[in-house]
């Protein structure tokens, strides 16, 4: 085999100031043609960078100061810029992250497909049409000639993403480069992608440089695998050597964090904290909330699991009534929610308390963390100063350090902001806690201790909580029972070893074999 | 920056700075550099440099005055359009388009002429102006910030309306505020100078910088420095204000 991509001792400096000096440093690896590298790491380690580094596309304020990097033997560091623009998208591709956002919203997906011909190599139209419908039949597309028409806001996002891939593989190019192409993707749409992506490998023998950091998917596509930390290639192998014996300890951790598809045993049954019956809601035509009922027990969890445009971030809403429902009610302790008006919905509201997804959406930017938790236990009915000295203990408690109380949201990191969110809705005392995919945006490292540090809360103080994710795994992990939504409605509840060992709903099934690296 | 503080600066100490009385006549049309009078004389021989440094206060004392009632006005109805929405949000932003719909300069002129020249109806004016432009801005980004989960958290805490308004939206606009601010207080100064063109600002002889451009205008092609002057001051403090406005943008 030969390396149809060398990397030498690559280094990218990050601007004076950072807290690090190198974005990659001394990154060293070939890529065998025909072959999946994985690029695993968590956010910030330098993986997106170094993609970038061999696309040649280094923002503005970085730059290559030492290394280099071969393409088929061709050394690209120091290639004049318009050398380098023939080669990429000829000779080396990439799928985006986002495939939305990566194609031409004015566009027809048919026109740009045929763009990317009239950049690389002059076609008569007649020809270029041809291989344009064939690259849409290749990525398994339905429905071609309405395909090509359309413009990308009319299609989904794994139909973006499919054509993302065509674009990357019009040219059969010698390395693709894919930066997190399904993370943007529901776990269904995932695996068809990452099929879809073994496919073209199998067909052109072109060597794939795949940037992920889910281990689920390094486990279903690698080849090879190739963990950074804090810029540093710390450990490259065949896949099989790293995921079953690794030899760093880096990466041990890792993989120790990567949630497992195992259920903890369900409580005993208890008195329910929320009953929730016949929630709707509407937006237009769509039904986001059809007929949801569900009964959330004293100190369990109740994991809600569905893909996007389910309906699982409305239903988290609906029941804060941030979104107001259309119908139906929401019973805690013998409250109905809904039912409530001014001062009385104020109150009532503060039973159930709700931790965000975006951490740093979540915190106003300019309010200290303690006045923000203390305030939240003032509302929960503490005097001034008592409210002081519980915000302080519970900034402890979530595993933050007493100075936190005095600083502001921008000085800690998505995990120890998520904390502080956590501490935030606890200090109200709630009766329910509402997680919305709470722990997506993290890595997966922070993404177990946070996980961790809500069932030990929840242990300690009883408080019932509703989780919603999109991830099974994540949910196994966590929760009593398991609710799987689907276009507004709960198709399947029961506990989550049974839901696992036995799927009664067609969709769980699909859900449950779409889950990556089983 | 520099500019915007001298002015200041000037205006506050004007007393000590004008080298004489600027309504006291003395020979009338002196050019610059005339013994005594560095800036010249004007057609009734008041000193022009004296006439400058009294004509600072009224400049940035009505532009500060006025920008700041505007905003006081503007960024209450917004938030509480922008927040609230319903009918609060369609009647105050009919009120605010229905004022906009109107040519400035023409609103400034009207409300002026019903209710004549003084320092108050100038600040009336520039308020009734500037205030819909104020509330569209705040109602604009209030909207925008509404929707962030750190208000959706206040909402579900059971926060009062105007706690979350005042402390959780108000402070995180306040930045492109700040900006909008500057720009509009050298606006303001224009506009104080333009009425004063006009004839409607401040009554005479109180010194104007915008009347004495009026003043000089007849006189302009034979004896330049009667315009020059007060144009240069009017420019410069606008200037100033929009270059602070500049840097604030940048810094955030």
């Amino acid at each position: 085999m030969s390396a149809v991509l060398a990397v030498r001792d690559l280094s990218v400096a990050l601007p004076p100031g950072s807290d690090r000096q190198f974005a990659v440093e001394g990154v060293s690896f070939d890529l065998q043609r025909g072959e999946i590298l994985c690029i695993v790491g968590a956010s910030g380690s330098g993986k997106s960078v170094l993609s970038a580094a061999i696309m040649g596309a280094l923002p503005g304020r970085l730059r290559q100061t030492h290394g280099s990097i071969a393409l088929g033997g061709r050394e690209l560091t120091g290639l004049p810029s318009a050398a380098l623009r023939a080669l990429r998208g000829n000779r080396m591709a990439l799928i985006p992250q986002e495939p939305l956002a990566a194609l031409n919203p004015t566009m027809t997906i048919a026109r740009q497909l045929g763009e990317v011909f009239d950049l690389h190599a002059q076609l008569p139209a007649a020809e270029r049409h041809r291989r344009v419908r064939a690259l849409l039949e290749a990525m398994h597309l339905p429905d071609i000639e309405r395909i090509a028409r359309s413009y990308p806001h009319q299609l989904s996002g794994g139909q973006c993403q499919r054509i993302c891939i065509a674009m990357a593989l019009a040219l059969g190019p010698d390395v693709l480069i894919a930066d997190e192409p399904t993370t943007a993707l529901d776990v269904t749409t995932q695996a068809q992608i990452l099929r879809l992506i073994r496919e073209g490998r199998d067909r052109s023998g072109h060597g794939v440089l795949f940037i992920t950091h889910d281990f689920g998917v390094v486990r279903d596509i690698a080849d090879r695998v190739a963990v950074m930390e804090a810029g540093r290639l710390v450990e490259i192998g065949a896949a099989a050597d790293v995921l079953v014996r690794p030899a760093h300890a880096y990466t041990r951790a890792l993989l120790a964090a990567v949630p497992k598809l195992e259920c903890k045993a369900p409580c005993l049954p208890a008195p329910a904290a929320m009953t929730v019956t016949g929630l709707t809601r509407h937006f237009g035509a769509t039904r986001a909330l059809d007929g949801v009922d569900l009964v959330l027990e004293r100190g369990a969890t109740l994991a809600i699991v569905g893909e996007s445009g389910s309906g699982k971030s409305t239903l988290a809403r609906a029941l804060v009534r941030i979104v107001e429902p259309g119908g139906g009610s929401v019973d805690i302790g013998g409250i109905d929610l809904l039912a409530q008006r001014g001062p009385g919905l104020r109150r009532a509201r503060r039973q159930v308390q709700m931790i965000f997804q975006d951490p740093y959406g979540a915190l106003n930017p300019r309010r200290r963390v303690g006045s923000m938790i203390a305030r939240a236990a003032v509302l929960g009915g503490l005097g001034n100063a008592a409210a002081r000295d519980r915000a302080a203990e519970l900034l402890a408690l979530v595993g933050l350090p007493a100075d936190a109380f005095d600083r502001y949201p921008a000085a800690f990191s998505g995990g120890q902001r998520q904390r502080i969110g956590i501490a935030r809705a606890l200090a109200m005392n709630p009766a329910v806690l509402i997680a919305d995919e709470s722990v997506s945006a993290l890595d997966v490292l922070v993404q177990a201790q946070v996980l961790a540090l809500l069932a030990e809360l929840q242990a300690r103080l009883g408080v019932a909580m509703l989780f919603i994710t999109h991830d099974l795994r994540v949910a196994c992990a966590i929760s009593d029972r398991i609710a799987v939504m689907r276009r507004g409605k709960i198709v399947e509840s029961c506990d989550a070893a049974t839901l696992l060992a036995h799927p009664v709903h067609d969709y769980t099934r699909a859900l449950i074999a779409a889950i990556p690296g089983q | 920056m520099a500019v915007v503080g001298l002015w200041v600066f000037v205006a506050v100490f004007a007393p000590l700075l004008a080298p004489r009385d600027p309504l006291v006549s003395f020979a009338p049309l002196l050019r610059p550099g005339a013994a005594g009078f560095p800036l010249g004389t004007d057609l009734l021989g008041r000193d022009i440099l004296s006439r400058l440094c009294w004509g600072a206060r009224p400049v940035l004392g009505l532009a500060l005055a006025a920008t700041l009632i505007a905003y006081a006005l503007g960024v209450t109805a917004g938030l509480i359009a922008g927040y609230r929405r319903g009918w609060a949000d369609t009647l105050l932003s009919f009120i605010a388009n229905v004022i906009l719909a109107f040519p400035v300069l023409v609103l400034y002129l009207v409300v002026i002429v019903a209710l004549g020249a003084s320092y108050l109806n100038v600040i009336i004016a520039v308020t009734f102006g500037s205030a819909p432009a104020v509330f569209r801005i705040v109602r604009g980004i209030t909207i925008d910030i509404a929707h962030r989960d750190y208000i959706a958290a206040a909402v579900t805490q059971g926060e009062a309306a105007w706690r979350i308004m005042a402390i959780d939206i108000l402070p995180n606009a306040a930045p492109a505020l700040a900006v909008d601010f500057c720009l509009r207080l050298g606006y303001t100064a224009i506009v104080i100078g333009a009425l004063g063109f006009l004839g409607l600002g401040l009554p005479p002889p109180a010194p104007d910088w915008g009347g004495m451009v009026t003043d000089g205008r007849a006189l302009a092609f034979a004896f330049p420095h009667l315009v020059i002057f007060p144009c240069i001051a009017i420019s410069s403090l606008v200037l100033g204000l929009s270059l602070i406005a500049d840097g604030l943008r940048d810094a955030q």
